[in-house]
């Protein structure tokens, strides 16, 4: 019974400590933290995204644009994203906010992973729609 | 051994537990419903203990009932504790006036209340995935939530967002209460851990069900009929996102100025931004164009069944 007992409190501790820990690695803090860089909040999106919390990744690549709204490779993951949670207009909007945008070869291979064959974004002029 | 023999060898395990317990950042703010996770351009916050109205501060807290209000510009993402995400668009008042959750229970109730303004509700992945009931009211309409990303806006650009969509035209609306709510998804196709999402919209005695991305329901006056669903247009879709996200501005860095978002469009978008913007600005209803970078698109205005917009599909429950 001691052993019983023992191993309960020992199982209550290493449960709480990973469950701290969890929490500790996806502190809204930590999440907040990593998008004030490009960088850190792409490697936290990408992270999500590897372990399938696409929404998680969408709230992560949103708060990266606010802090920097002409960021080109979040913006492409995001519009990734949108076409994987089957929001292909959605993806077209942030596709096209991409114009005259150089785009990696690397990062459209993701976009197009996603989104199918679609064309780059192209360079516009400044004089307005057709109509 | 005895038991206080063994009480006192796990006395330090249980003081681990109890402090893991207490260190964690999110259980520690038990009486938050979440954090300020962006801001962006003038955003305040009305205590709804002190009274007392503030700059919305990054990290912050945000309590229950606390009253957000956004300039033009203004926008601000909430991370709620269950790790929804909620944003906030210009112009908006807003407060979350209900929350409960409890992951040790698989339980949460989630209540927000939006008076005016633009705003995107995302579920997130909550420890134990949590179920209980979810829902967003705007001046004419409730809207329950079933794991979903949907945005919505109320007031005046709610009618001007409307009124070019090939659904709605121009009608009558009143200018604090018009609400425009858009599902987003996750659609019937989605990858990763999500679910296509759902919302069940009610307006007056009548519940409409949008179940697939992009479509739409206008809620234009109290007393008035809603009408939908319709699959808003790209025009449209664009003019909700000039007012929710963070779109690139020529020149580079953030807004600083009241309207820096809107006039950013202007620059540096392209076509469909400019007409997006234009139905916010001018009035003038304007041709939905094509896209150039299409993926799958419907026509703008049809319903997805392939049914016009004078006959709008969807379940209307007394």
């Amino acid at each position: 019974m001691a052993c019983r007992i023992e191993a309960v409190l020992l199982g209550l501790a290493v449960a709480a400590s990973l469950s701290s820990a969890a929490f500790a690695q996806e502190s809204p803090e930590s999440l907040i933290d990593a998008a004030q860089q490009v960088d850190t909040g792409m490697a936290l999106a990408q992270r999500q995204v590897a372990g399938r919390d696409l929404l998680g990744a969408m709230g992560t690549l949103e708060r990266v644009l606010f802090v920097h709204p002409e960021a080109v490779q979040p913006r492409l993951l995001y519009a990734s994203l949108l076409c994987r949670l089957d929001d292909a207009e959605g993806a077209n909007v942030e596709l096209g906010l991409l114009g005259g945008q150089q785009i990696a070869d690397g990062d459209w291979a993701v976009v197009t992973a996603a989104c199918g064959q679609v064309p780059r974004p192209a360079p516009r002029s400044d004089k307005g729609h057709k109509r | 051994m005895s038991l206080r023999a063994i009480l006192r060898r796990g006395r330090p395990l249980a003081a681990c537990a109890a402090a893991c317990f207490v260190a964690s950042p999110i259980l520690a703010q038990t009486n938050a419903v979440g954090i300020n996770a962006a801001i962006r351009n003038k955003v305040e916050i009305r205590s709804a203990a002190t009274k007392k109205t503030n700059p919305a501060v990054l990290k912050a807290s945000v309590f229950l009932n606390d009253q957000v209000s956004t300039g033009p510009a203004g926008q601000l993402q909430i991370l709620l504790r269950d790790r929804t995400t909620f944003t906030v668009g210009a112009n908006a008042r807003v407060a979350v006036d209900r929350f409960v959750y409890d992951p040790a229970a698989n339980s949460r109730s989630t209540g927000i209340s939006v008076a005016h303004g633009a705003f995107r509700f995302m579920s997130g992945r909550a420890l134990g995935k949590p179920t209980g009931p979810v829902t967003v009211r705007t001046p004419v309409a409730t809207i329950g939530i079933r794991g979903t990303i949907f945005e919505g806006v109320v007031g005046e650009d709610a009618k001007k967002i409307a009124e070019h969509e090939p659904a709605v035209g121009k009608i009558k609306s009143d200018d604090d209460e018009a609400s425009l709510i858009v599902l987003r998804g996750p659609g019937p196709r989605t990858q990763g851990d999500t679910i296509a999402g759902a919302i069940d919209v009610i307006v007056g005695n009548r519940s409409i069900t949008l179940d697939g991305p992009n479509l739409a329901l206008y809620a234009p006056r109290r007393g008035a009929p809603p009408i939908g669903p319709f699959r808003i247009s790209p025009e449209g879709l664009l003019a909700l996102q000039s007012l929710l996200r963070t779109l690139p501005e020529q020149g580079g860095g953030g807004g600083k100025n009241n309207h820096g978002a809107r006039n950013a469009l202007l620059g540096a978008a392209g076509v469909a931004a400019v007409i997006g913007v234009g139905l916010l600005t001018s009035g003038k209803k304007k041709k939905p164009t094509q896209s150039p970078n299409a993926i799958g698109r419907q026509p703008a205005g049809q319903s997805p069944n392939g049914q016009q917009p004078n006959n709008p599909p969807g379940k209307r429950k007394k």
